[in-house]
């Protein structure tokens, strides 16, 4: 038997009391208007009954199934409590430990991948001391030569432009640059008057396009004070 | 309690190999951008070798030969040239500018003036000439002017660097 009072937390109170005593199927019963109001708007069913009115407020026993809410006393609550910060403890451990692991995880990967790059690139210096090794021979060797094969030969260009161009042009230069091929052309000046029979640039080109080292070259005319001449250039 | 200690151990190990996983990948990088760095030459090189196996060998003389070396060739191994053939600048003159791997060049100004009729197969010869000595050729005209054919090159000498 509990004395209880309108204004405690009456619920709690009830059910306390009736865990403490084993004894859940019991009524609710009280004398106390207030305390059955509470009570009966909280869902218990209480039976309210006539005690003299000098009679401590008086609840109890009975209700007639279990309560849906499982109230726990101090110490449990104090016990489950630690469970439930070991349970945290131990989670964040096992988190930490993960942690850990994928931090070695990613340690070990990249040490690795270091490992190789470094080999990578110490063959590489090796393969370079080599290499330069031997360049820097054929270097001394062979650059002139490297360089002369590339060069152009000259008057044999000069000697293509006399034979092929049409009997009224004489070559009067051949140059040659890093850039490009360029001959100059004029009109064959004889001593015997008669006229210089006519020349198309048509036939000119078709000429240049015989001669193997002007193959592709731009024939412009060019006219000058007294006479025309024709200019050959070809890139390289 | 003991859990504590290990949940705290865990973390300041896990971050130590997070910055250590860090510090070795900014490494690796390191690494890697070296090999990028330095791959293309090695491919330049490697690319300039094939160029060079499969050009003709042509013995370099030092710097205080290679000039009278080239002209002595010109003038006597064709009587031909005889003496036509005109330096512009003296050796004295010449300034060698380093290629690579000990070789220099000096830029020279030969010229040389014949008859027209003769020209042609002259220069041809010379040019062959030229061509078999350790030379480029960086531009080259033949003119006729007043029945005289004019060869002017402007060439490289290349040389060994140095005196000796």
């Amino acid at each position: 038997m509990r004395a209880l009072h309108p204004e405690d937390s009456l619920e709690r109170e009830v059910n306390l009391t009736l865990q403490g005593v084993n004894m859940s199927s019991s009524r609710i019963i009280t004398h106390d208007r207030a305390i059955s109001d509470r009570l009966t708007e909280a869902g218990r069913n209480v039976e309210l009954v006539r005690v003299p009115p000098e009679a401590p407020s008086v609840a109890l026993l009975g209700l007639r199934k279990d309560p849906p809410l499982q109230f726990h006393l101090a110490t449990e609550m104090a016990r489950m409590r630690r469970r439930s910060a070991q349970q945290r403890l131990l989670q964040s451990t096992i988190g930490a430990a993960v942690f850990l692991l994928v931090g070695l995880g990613l340690t070990g990967v990249t040490v690795t991948r270091r490992l190789m790059a470094e080999v990578r690139l110490a063959d590489l210096r090796q393969e370079q001391f080599q290499t330069t090794q031997t360049h820097s021979r054929l270097f001394r060797e062979r650059y002139a030569g490297m360089l002369t094969r590339r060069t152009f030969n000259l008057p044999q260009a000069w000697a293509e432009l006399e034979f092929m161009m049409p009997p009224q042009l004489e070559v009067e230069s051949v140059g040659v640059t890093q850039e490009r091929l360029t001959a100059m052309l004029k009109r064959r000046h004889l001593d015997l008057d008669f006229r210089d029979p006519p020349l198309s640039l048509g036939e000119l080109k078709e000429a240049v396009e015989l001669s193997a080292s002007w193959q592709g070259a731009v024939v412009k005319p060019i006219m000058g004070d007294h006479e025309l001449k024709y200019q050959l250039e070809k890139m390289r | 309690m003991n859990l504590r200690v290990l949940r705290l151990t865990f973390i300041i190990l896990g971050i130590v190999a997070v910055f250590v996983a860090y510090d070795q990948y900014d490494a690796g990088d390191r690494v890697d951008m070296q090999i990028l760095s330095e791959l293309p030459a090695l491919n330049a090189t490697k690319l300039e070798m094939r160029a060079l196996n499969q050009a003709t060998p042509k013995p370099l003389r030092p710097q205080n030969e290679a000039l009278e070396y080239l002209l002595a060739r010109l003038v006597d191994d064709t009587e031909l040239l005889g003496s036509s053939v005109r330096l512009e600048r003296s050796p004295a003159e010449s300034e060698w500018n380093t290629v690579n791997h000990g070789v220099t060049k000096t830029a020279i100004t030969v010229s040389s003036p014949a008859d027209k009729q003769a020209g042609l197969g002259y220069f041809a010869m010379m040019w062959e000439l030229l061509l078999r000595q350790p030379v480029s050729i960086v531009s080259a005209s033949l003119k006729v002017q007043d029945a005289v054919i004019t060869l002017s090159v402007d060439l490289e000498l290349l040389a060994l660097e140095g005196g000796g």
